[in-house]
């Protein structure tokens, strides 16, 4: 007959109880190797299977093993059957001390429950003896195959009682059951109204009543079953953020809502060193969201939130991050660039640094993406990153500014202008060119005027003059000059499209001189200036560069007529105005 | 348990079957005839599944191990929709102190059928119930079951008695922690006193829900704490939760009240109606609770949803009530059980500025008339099916004007207001020691039943105290509880 409690027969003899001694020493090597070593490791693996193997032999033959505790000995069948004198340390204290006094392994226990036992152990005697509880973690492990006992009076110990059963709740029978229960005239009243409605029929109301007393339907159990599992799929830490902000949110006592605040900038530290970046961007969110609520309303709890910010800001781990995010281990990169948006200018940087040292191209597209962002919410922020002696994020800067076309960052691209890095005054450039506004056209007139010839070649391939008379008079000028022969082609090139490109009438005569120009002397420059300007007339492509194209074609040099003709067949095959093939 | 499932012939999913086709076949076997169409489509259906196991050469064995109950080694786990059959397999084996039933490869249909109908017509006997039972069944030669008593260790279990004052232990070991007023909660020892409670309740839940009825002892949040939590974690046992869950609910619903604390007493306990201030005062508990765990949060010790059901438990579905959310959007699962038995036991408890206090019919009719905007729908449900309509405590009075205490609920759904009651009194009001009879027992006429309840009495009316009728079931020196006193053929529970 089995019976887990009533002790099976015949096991008392020599041979079992040594066999429960191996058993219980291997169990001991077991936790002190798994104590030692980390999970996986040989020599606590080769002492699990041991014990597992020794287990399975002894359940051969078996149906339970229990074992008695002492403080620092175990007994089987009232046999010692394992001590240890170091008290304290000892497995046995391990579970006497929380009140166990008998443990039992049931037949049936597999693999998964004797490794979940065995961990269970590991995990307690790693804790502080006052913390752990075996008893507990045993009891929450719930295992099918592990019996213990540990009575009630453990607990007894632990509390001030009173009294057991206080004695106004101590029974005296005998006075239970004497004397009579005379009922009210009220509930008398009652009694023979409900006989009456019992022989009646039932009235709708009641039925519909008991109908909500009856029993669960399928679709309910359903629907209770999947609530149960719902609870289960939310995170604590999602659940308990939520509660936290909840509570800040309503709390009116100053002294708590700093308190709860301070306590949030823990909870954020530890966030982001678990680089969960979900609930930290969640957090800065709302707390975004009660600093806009109080502003006004609650001077001292908006100067708390505005410290809150301000420690959050100086204590951005900026360099830790970065290091993370390239060494793959962000994990969630679309919460961390949430993160990074609602921490916003203190991120900027590492969003620079992201866009060109991140380890991956989604990283550094989302990297570039965030800057976009933040630009498009405060182009001069971003700028501020934008410095002489930092080229890259200067790069970075401009090509976000050409990206987002915010007329605010025009006075931003011309302060990069004037940075003595010659390649960022030149991306600058290009990067204003793509704006039609006047300011923009400003500053790039103004660099007409550089010291340095790329700069002025470049501002004005990039110039538009189209309503700018006085600059394209001034131009004019300065291109009739003597000396605008000794150019560099390119920067000839370049003034003398600004100037096509501007398309006034002013501008084509003036081509045309230049296109017919007498080579007398500098021959070499003369000519390439002319066919220079004969590009800049096709550039004008007004009806004022028709006619001195086809005096050029006519009267100019071999290679002025050839450009000319070729210009105006262009110009002619070119859509116009009118053209009936217009899309 | 996927071991098991490799190593047994049956998987978890099987196995619970087997308990539910059993639970039928065993119900149905009192009241149809053994030709019945659907009793014996039930028996093929179980023995099915035993021969499935027979086959092997192995036998099914059903065991129960303290609060649990296995299949051969598979050990079931119950959830809402099959409680009741863990409740009445539990019962039933405890009854007659079975420890184990064995079936043996050989076992044939009839046999097995054979067995069922004589296990379901017996009726217990007052004393030696295993031992009158082995002996008939050995009359009876059923030559493939075997039984096997509880072992003794287990049967001192039953008794339950710790019951009492493991539930005034919770009172005390409240009050120490909430004296701790501004130091670190140490819930280690709340832990160790769920544990205990959630034990009991696996023995016998009736004994504890019977001291729910006590009310305002030492002080009236403690009280009534515990009283919450002893409810929760019965609520919770039948949604299936882990007992991880189940302790995270017992604290939870242990530390529901703790922001009264900060509440001053004048208002607290005030008699008469409060101000709409002092109300304003009354209702920011939910708040300073939960200010007040996170104040003294302890890494390890306490779960996340003790905060979540301190602020939240207040709130109604639809979240009105108090505080108010910004930006969640729903309560958690934790909170709406502890607002409904938190309710429960508040309207049902008599308070200096409550000048009615509700019987527990009365106060399960209000709830149901707030059903959805106040509660849950589905889990009041549930609450009252585990209750039932009239609770443990209630003072009844039967169609037959006898008055008595119900003592236990009827664990089938179907029989909400069919529960156990010790009878107190007789017909003409005279007080005595009467039996328990179970309302479900048939009358043998046709509308019925022996006995209904016809209304329930205000104790206070009558100056009983209907916990000393309870506990005097659950100290040491009452007769076995669930047993008949004197009266065996009143009390097998028996379908109409
Ligand atoms: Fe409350
Ligand atoms: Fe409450």
């Amino acid at each position: 007959m089995l019976g887990w409690a009533a002790g099976t027969e015949g096991a008392s003899d020599a041979k079992t109880l040594a066999a429960v001694k191996e058993i219980l020493v291997v169990l001991t090597q077991t936790i002190s190797q798994m104590k030692l070593y980390p999970g996986g490791h040989s020599s606590a693996a080769h002492f699990r299977e041991l014990f597992m193997d020794k287990l399975s032999a002894y359940f051969r033959d078996a149906d339970e093993l229990e074992i008695e505790i002492l403080q620092n000995a175990f007994l089987f069948e009232g046999e010692i059957a394992y001590q240890d004198e170091n008290v304290l340390r000892s497995l046995p204290y391990l579970f006497f001390k929380d009140g166990m006094k008998k443990l039992a392994f049931l037949r049936g226990l597999d693999t998964d429950e004797i490794e979940a036992f065995l961990a269970t152990v590991r995990e307690i005697s790693l804790l502080p003896i006052d913390v752990g509880d075996i008893v507990d973690a045993l009891w929450q492990r719930d295992l099918a195959h592990v019996r213990y006992f540990a009575p009630d009076d453990f607990l007894e110990s632990k509390v001030t009682v009173q009294q057991r059963i206080p004695s106004q709740f101590q029974v005296k029978p005998e006075e239970l059951y004497a004397g009579r229960i005379d009922l009210k005239p009220s509930d008398v009243a009652e009694m023979f109204a409900r006989m009456r409605s019992a022989a009646q029929p039932v009235a709708q109301e009641e039925i519909d009543y008991a109908a909500r007393f009856a029993p669960l339907d399928e679709a309910e159990m359903r629907t209770l079953e999947s609530t149960v599992e719902g609870q289960r799929r939310i995170a604590p830490d999602k659940d308990f953020l939520d509660l936290t902000l909840e509570l800040l949110n309503v709390e009116e006592r100053f002294e708590v809502f700093s308190g709860i605040l301070a306590f949030l900038k823990k909870f954020h530290a530890a966030q982001l060193q678990a680089h969960d970046f979900v609930h930290a961007a969640q957090m800065l969110g709302q707390i975004g969201q009660i600093s806009r609520e109080v502003e006004g309303k609650a001077p001292a709890k908006a100067n708390a939130v505005a410290d809150f910010m301000t420690d959050l800001e100086e204590s951005f781990p900026e360099k830790a991050l970065l290091k993370a995010a390239c060494e793959k281990k962000i994990i969630d990169a679309e919460s961390f660039f949430l993160y990074l948006s609602r921490v916003g200018l203190p991120a900027l940087k590492l969003g620079a640094e992201l866009v060109s040292h991140g380890p991956n191209e989604d990283v550094r597209s989302r990297a570039l993406r965030f800057l976009e962002d933040m630009g498009r919410g405060d182009p001069q922020a971003l700028s501020r990153l934008a410095q002489d002696s930092q080229p890259e994020f200067t790069r970075i800067v401009i090509g976000v500014f050409a990206k987002i076309r915010d007329p605010r960052a025009i006075p931003l691209l011309g302060e990069i202008t004037g940075f003595k890095n010659k390649m960022s005054r030149l991306r600058a450039i290009r990067a204003l060119a793509a704006f039609p506004d006047l300011p923009a056209q400003k500053i790039l007139t103004s660099l007409l005027r550089d010291d340095d010839e790329d700069i002025r070649t470049k501002a004005a391939e990039a110039v538009r003059l189209g309503g700018d008379p006085t600059t394209v008079a001034e131009l004019i000028q300065s291109a009739s000059r003597k000396n605008f022969l000794k150019k560099s082609s390119a920067e000839k090139a370049a003034f003398l499209m600004a100037i096509g490109r501007s398309g006034s009438a002013q501008a084509a005569a003036f081509l045309k001189t230049m296109a017919l120009k007498p080579a007398l002397v500098e021959r070499r420059r003369i000519r390439e200036t002319r066919l220079a300007a004969v590009a800049a007339l096709e550039a004008h492509g007004g009806p004022e560069a028709i006619e001195p194209l086809q005096s050029a074609a006519r009267r100019g040099s071999r290679r002025v007529k050839a450009a000319s003709r070729a210009a105006l067949l262009r110009l002619k095959s070119a859509p116009g105005e009118g053209d009936e093939n217009r899309p | 348990m996927s071991q098991d499932d490799q190593k047994s012939a049956v998987s978890a999913r099987e196995a619970m079957g087997v308990f539910v086709n059993f639970h039928v076949a065993y119900r149905q076997a009192r009241v149809y005839e053994q030709n019945n169409v659907q009793f014996q489509e039930r028996i093929r259906l179980l023995f099915d599944t035993f021969q499935k196991i027979l086959q092997t050469g192995e036998e099914v064995q059903i065991r129960i191990v303290q609060d649990s109950v296995f299949l051969n080694q598979i050990r079931l786990k119950f959830n809402f929709s099959n409680f009741h059959v863990y409740l009445f397999i539990l019962e039933e084996f405890k009854n007659w102190r079975i420890g184990a039933a064995s079936f043996l490869p050989g076992l044939t249909e009839v046999e097995m059928q054979s067995f069922i109908i004589f296990l379901s017509k017996k009726l217990l006997p007052q004393s030696n119930s295993f031992e009158r039972l082995a002996e008939d069944l050995q009359a009876a030669a059923f030559a493939h079951i075997r039984l096997e008593k509880i072992p003794a260790a287990e049967e001192v279990k039953l008794v339950g008695q710790n019951a009492v004052p493991m539930y005034f232990l919770g009172i005390y070991h409240l009050k120490e922690i909430f004296d701790a007023r501004h130091g670190v909660l140490n819930l280690h020892i709340t832990k160790r006193w769920i544990q205990s409670i959630v034990n009991l309740l696996a023995l016998d839940e009736s004994i504890l829900f019977g001291m729910t009825t006590i009310k305002n002892f030492e002080d009236y949040t403690l009280n009534h704490s515990v009283n919450v939590c002893v409810l929760a974690l019965s609520l919770g046992r039948r949604l299936g939760l882990s007992r991880r869950e189940l302790i995270e609910l017992g604290i939870s619903a242990c530390l529901h009240d703790v922001g009264k604390f900060e509440i001053p007493n004048e208002i607290v306990d005030k008699p008469g109606k409060l101000t709409s201030d002092e109300r304003a005062l009354m209702e920011l508990h939910p708040q300073r609770g939960a200010a007040r765990l996170l104040q003294t949060r302890t890494a390890q010790d306490m779960p996340v949803s003790a905060f979540v059901v301190a602020f939240e438990h207040h709130l109604t579905p639809s979240l009105g009530g108090y505080p108010k959310y910004h930006w969640r959007r729903e309560t958690s699962l934790f909170s709406r059980i502890v607002k409904i038995v938190d309710y429960y036991d508040a309207i049902t408890t008599k308070r200096v500025y409550r000048p009615k206090t509700f019987t527990p019919e009365e106060a399960l009719r209000l709830m149901v008339d707030l059903s959805g905007k106040e509660f849950d729908p589905i889990l009041l449900k549930a609450f009252i099916n585990m209750i039932g309509v009239y609770p443990i405590g209630s003072l009844v009075v039967l169609d037959n004007c006898e008055i008595g205490v119900v003592i236990q609920p009827n664990a089938n759904a179907a029989f909400v207001k069919r529960p156990k009651v010790k009878l107190i009194s007789d017909t003409r009001g005279n007080k005595l020691d009467g039996g328990i009879v179970d309302l479900v027992e048939p009358s043998g006429t046709a509308n019925g039943f022996k006995r209904s309840i016809l209304m329930s009495l205000d104790p206070d009316q009558y100056d009983i105290h209907v916990y000393d009728y309870l506990l005097s079931q659950a100290q040491p020196g009452a007769a076995g509880r669930a047993k008949p006193e004197g009266k065996p053929s009143a009390v097998r529970p028996t379908a109409p």
